[in-house]
């Protein structure tokens, strides 16, 4: 078999694992207690990031 | 031993992944604010680093060389370490919630952490042979846990000082962590 | 008109490194000169707008529950080739930037426009919007390793990556006076504090001029 063909298969398994393994997690639910945990992670300034401190603000309006 | 010794040496301090090599800077600027979220992180990037790079190492003899198809080491490593990441997450959230509790929200930032990445690189690139590879791979974690530790101390003085207004935020961090790095420079001569 | 406004949100308002604080890691280790700065964002852009392109095509093919495993593959595969493209093309630009090429993976701005842009709008908007980031990102390491070379050795020059032959190279300042600092790790921390500083100087200015209209 020609590498290529080898590396494509290969590629797919480990991604096919990966795919899998964070589906699962996804689904896995958060333990009680840890519901409204927050990293306020500031490194960057992307602000569409889950972990960026402006959401909990957006919140704070909503509500 | 003094081989060995020496590697650890200088991976924790001389050739600091932080300071001197400029890897995992966005953690290092992102959760440095307060001193338990830095430490909270650093034991997360060591747990991770560690079983990253064992598992890519062993993929890459074991699978990638046999197979010979060593230019897939790049899409493996990111998927080992993604996989590595979402597996961990997934395991202490169901068996071990209170470990959750204090590790867990930075276990997703981890795995776009260029460091973790960079030492499954190294150890394929400098050729360590497996006593190495876990000498590495336990000391440059070490070595940014012990400097986002340092980082945090400082910056929580930081937060109490009169920074002018550009300054404010991250360029501020920057600054001290310029002087940080003219410090560890001195380490240079040790081994 | 509306082209110059875009340009100068990517340049200045949301500069992705100075601003956005994205792709620092790459940023810091590799403005020693002129030459890796642009070998750095030509790659960047080359990653970045191949990326955009093949994930705003398949964005209604790919699954939401997996979508970023499914981003991951693809922008590791497309680093995968221009690592290779570089080695083979240009040794002296793959020894140069070594693993920060490899590291593209990871650079935050692809993810981020991935996540952010392609997965929502068309292919040839994504196109634009990769060009348009990876040229902010481009003029930012120029910019910094434009004044990290000259302080730390004195001339500006450019060599040509595929053969090595010299393009130009100016000595500005004397030998004699050059700040060999600004070549290390702590030069490399200071310029970009001061740069980002400089530029939060001038966001903070343009804001308070808008709050007195």
């Amino acid at each position: 078999m020609p590498s290529y063909i080898v590396a494509g298969l290969y590629a797919m398994c480990i991604a096919g694992i990966y795919g899998v393994l964070y589906y699962f997690n996804h689904k896995t639910p958060v333990p009680k207690g840890c519901e409204d945990l927050k990293a306020n992670c500031e490194g960057c300034n992307i602000s569409s990031c889950e972990l960026h401190p402006v959401h909990e603000n957006k919140e704070d309006l909503n509500a | 031993m003094t081989e060995i010794f020496a590697l650890f040496v200088s991976s924790v301090l001389i050739n600091n992944i932080i300071l001197s090599r400029f890897l995992g800077i966005c953690p290092f600027l992102g959760v440095s604010k307060k001193l338990d979220s830095a430490f909270g992180m650093g034991l997360a990037v060591i747990f991770v680093i560690f079983g990253a790079s064992l598992m890519s190492y062993g993929l890459y003899y074991l699978v990638l060389v046999p197979l010979g198809i060593e230019y897939m080491k790049l899409i493996t490593f990111i998927l080992v370490i993604a996989t590595f990441v979402q597996f961990t997450e997934m395991f202490i959230k169901k068996y071990i919630p209170s470990l959750y509790k204090s590790l867990g929200i930075y276990l997703p930032l981890i795995t776009t952490n260029c460091a973790v990445l960079q030492v499954a690189l190294d150890n394929i690139a400098n050729e360590y042979d497996f006593i190495n590879m876990i000498v590495y791979s336990i000391a440059v974690p070490v070595g940014f846990m012990t400097v986002l530790v340092l980082f945090a101390t400082i910056r929580e003085r930081l937060d109490a000082s009169d920074v002018p207004n550009a300054f404010k935020g991250n360029p501020i961090a920057l600054v001290v962590a310029a002087i940080l790095a003219l410090a560890f420079s001195a380490f240079a001569g040790l081994v | 008109m509306n082209f110059i406004k875009n340009l100068k949100t990517g340049f200045i308002d949301e500069n992705p490194v100075f601003a956005l604080y994205l792709g620092i890691c790459s940023t810091l280790a590799i403005t020693t000169s002129l030459n890796n700065a642009l070998g750095m964002g030509v790659s960047v852009i080359a990653v970045l707008v191949l990326s955009n392109v093949i994930i705003s095509s398949l964005r209604k093919i790919i699954p939401d529950e997996i979508r970023i495993p499914v981003y991951i593959v693809i922008i590791a595969g497309l680093v995968t080739v221009v690592e290779m493209l570089i080695h083979a093309y240009s040794p002296s630009l793959y020894s140069a930037l070594g693993s920060f090429i490899n590291l593209i993976v990871v650079n935050c701005i692809i993810m981020g426009r991935a996540e952010s842009f392609a997965s929502k709008n068309n292919v040839v908007s994504s196109a634009l919007d990769g060009i348009g980031m990876g040229l902010g990102y481009t003029v930012s390491l120029v910019v910094m390793s434009f004044i990290r070379q000259i302080l730390s050795t004195g001339a500006i020059g450019l060599t040509n990556p595929f053969n090595e032959s010299v393009i130009f190279n100016l000595q500005i300042i004397p030998e004699a006076f050059s700040i060999s600092l600004f070549k290390t790790n702590v030069g490399a921390f200071l310029t970009f504090a001061i740069l980002a500083a400089a530029l939060a100087a001038y966001k903070n200015k343009s804001v308070s001029k808008g709050a007195k209209k």
